[in-house]
């Protein structure tokens, strides 16, 4: 649980090289919808530029969307770059299809686990809607 | 480069060898390997005799039989290998079958470093954490031991931004398919790239392409509309017309005109017929009379269905829609397209899966009919206007048109990368899952076509007794690949 007041800011977008962009798209009007402020990066988005925009927005929330299968290795990193930027409690969402092989997607505990010793809260896989998205978050935030 | 500079001409043999010197091959090490290009087509001539994917369309054709085209790339050579030797005669793709094989995302992103730490990583993993096959970073060598080691055609897609330096490797290692593209890759996959410059590096390896052709090793490139995925068919046509001419200006002589699918039978149908007949005409009015052309269908690039019964509707309906227009090759996705990068035992089953409904579909081709007809007209209504419109504004150069279209907004879809697209046009699909435009932004959309588009959508809205509203457009993000829940 954050320690941090709720601003009910996040930042969203696609990992890496990776150029789909409609998951994080509908995530923003959902979030937008839901009264939170929303920093919506777009595709290929690098790490840092990740954590500039949730500093910016004070984010209470990094969600990052993955699709194209190389998610496990584009997300390594990023909470240990979270914490050297003053980000220690920020939470960290991954969605979408985040293991290239098919051996790990199908095995959702072993992405649950990997997911959880790159330090993020949480994996989704690209079956959850954005309502599901919200729900959750709101409810790791201790809000309505 | 700017918009002002970019034009719709042939590299001569000095630009060609100062940009491949200077820009290409030092993208990475490995370039060093192919520096003598003469050395290379013999290479590739004598790899790619008995496999050629030029040829191949053209004896298709000749032979009235359809081919299919899975699509594989695993990190490591012996997966490849494994793989694709797996499909071709488990699954039956050889003789009249041909490859697509992608490299990773690193590497169409010319981050050759972690396309390098994936290999290590997949090595100490045991499986594969790459998307695709990195290419640059294994090098020519062992693109040929690839080759040598498989019988159906090979064509690389290297698809993103600049795929000069793969398509350098791929072709110097027999497998003669590229890519003639422009706008395509910007909407598909870029994010920042001014479009002059990406028609700079695709006039490039056109150019490659044509080399390759003039010297005996004939090459067919992929000119392909996949864009974001939903797209209407108009804009897919415009896409693939518009590049037509700046293949076939570089010397291009043979493309494989490949569709993006909305799944839309009649709709997709008439997409592909008057795609062909427009590339044709408008290539023949520039003084490219002799180019051939050959079409196939691309899966539908939204959200695939986790279970297996529905991901076999999936493959089988984007089977059925090229086989009953008439292509030359149905490309193929896999059971596995929702969890990852697809298996062979997954890419063996679709190809099993498609080659029985190439028999039993027993040769039939949608007859032409009143629907059929109505949506060509459509199409090619709304194409010839952007079309003309482009090369008006640009003095018949379709390099500049296409600049002065997208900066001006008259060329855009929704849902891509590309800051340059305006992103202003909204589709919905219709009560027939036809897609038409909610909002045509600054699109010169015909007034009749864009008033079939509207009567096409109020249809829909009586069907499901509600009105049109943003919710229609977000459900039919996830139209194909939301499962009914099983119940208790």
């Amino acid at each position: 649980m954050p320690t941090r007041e709720v601003n009910k800011a996040v930042v969203i977008g696609t990992i890496g090289a990776d150029a789909h962009m409609i998951g994080g798209w509908v995530l923003e009007k959902a979030f937008k919808a839901a009264g939170f402020t929303v920093a919506f990066l777009g595709a290929v988005v690098p790490q840092q530029e990740f954590i500039n925009a949730a500093i910016e927005i004070d984010a209470d929330a990094i969600l990052v969307s993955s699709m194209y299968g190389m998610g496990i290795l584009d997300c390594e990193g990023l909470r240990q770059k979270c914490i050297e930027s003053g980000l220690e409690d920020i939470i960290l969402y991954a969605g979408g299809t985040v293991a290239a092989p098919v051996e790990i997607e199908k095995n959702w505990p072993e992405v649950e686990r990997r997911f959880k010793v790159l330090g993020f809260d949480r994996v989704f896989p690209n079956t959850c809607t954005a309502d599901e998205a919200v729900a959750t978050l709101k409810a790791d935030l201790g809000i309505d | 480069m700017d918009t002002k500079q970019v034009r719709n001409v042939r590299l001569s043999d000095d630009q060609f060898f100062k940009i491949r010197k200077e820009e290409v091959l030092p993208q990475w090490e490995t370039g060093k390997q192919i520096e003598d290009l003469d050395e290379c087509i013999a290479a590739a001539k004598e790899l790619s005799e008995g496999k050629s994917y030029a040829r191949k369309f053209v004896e298709a054709r000749e032979r009235g039989i359809q081919l299919l085209t899975p699509q594989f790339g695993r990190a490591l050579t012996e997966y490849m290998i494994e793989g694709l030797n797996y499909v071709e005669q488990e699954g039956g793709l050889a003789p009249d079958g041909m490859w697509i094989i992608f490299s990773d995302s690193y590497t169409r992103k010319l981050d050759f470093v972690r396309a390098g730490e994936g290999i290590e990583r997949s090595r100490k993993e045991g499986m594969s954490m790459l998307n695709g096959w990195p290419i640059v970073n294994y090098g020519v060598e062992e693109a040929r031991k690839i080759r040598r080691a498989t019988q159906c055609p090979m064509s690389l897609n290297s698809t993103d931004e600049d795929g000069r330096l793969s398509s350098e490797i791929a072709l110097a290692a027999g497998w003669n398919g590229a890519n003639t593209r422009s706008i395509q890759e910007c909407i598909s996959h870029c994010k920042e790239i001014p479009l002059a410059d990406e028609i700079r590096i695709n006039q490039y390896e056109s150019r490659l392409a044509a080399i390759y052709t003039e010297h005996g090793v004939p090459i067919c490139t992929h000119n392909c509309c996949n864009c974001t995925g939903y797209d209407t068919p108009s804009y897919r046509s415009f896409v693939v017309v518009s590049q037509s001419l700046l293949g076939a200006e570089q010397g291009i002589k043979q493309m494989f005109l490949e569709f993006g699918l909305n799944m839309s039978l009649v709709q997709d149908i008439a997409l592909i017929r008057v795609t062909e007949r427009l590339c044709r005409e408008y290539c023949a009015r520039f003084g490219y009379g002799d180019v051939d052309f050959f079409t196939g269908g691309y899966p539908y690039l939204g959200a695939w269905p986790p279970r297996l019964e529905e991901a076999h509707a999936m493959i089988a309906w984007n089977a059925v829609i090229p086989i009953l227009a008439g292509c030359t090759t149905a490309i193929l996705k896999s059971e596995d397209e929702a969890f990852g990068t697809p298996t062979k035992e997954g890419f063996a089953s679709s190809v099993r899966l498609a080659r029985h409904l190439q028999k039993v579909a027993w040769g039939q081709r949608l007859p032409d009919c009143e629907e059929l007809r109505t949506e060509e007209a459509m199409i090619e209504m709304e194409v010839r206007a952007l079309m003309e419109k482009c090369l008006d504004a640009a003095d018949g150069d379709m390099a500049r048109g296409l600049c002065l279209g997208v900066e001006a907004g008259w060329i855009d879809t929704m849902f891509s990368p590309w800051k340059h697209n305006k992103g202003q046009v909204v589709v919905m699909r219709d009560a027939q899952g036809a897609v038409r435009y909610w909002e045509p932004g600054d699109v010169p959309v015909p007034k009749d076509v864009l008033a079939f588009h509207q009567k096409k959508l109020e249809g829909r809205a009586k069907k499901e007794g509600r009105p049109l509203d943003f919710k229609m457009v977000i459900e039919d993000l996830q139209f194909a690949s939301i499962v009914p829940k099983a119940k208790s």
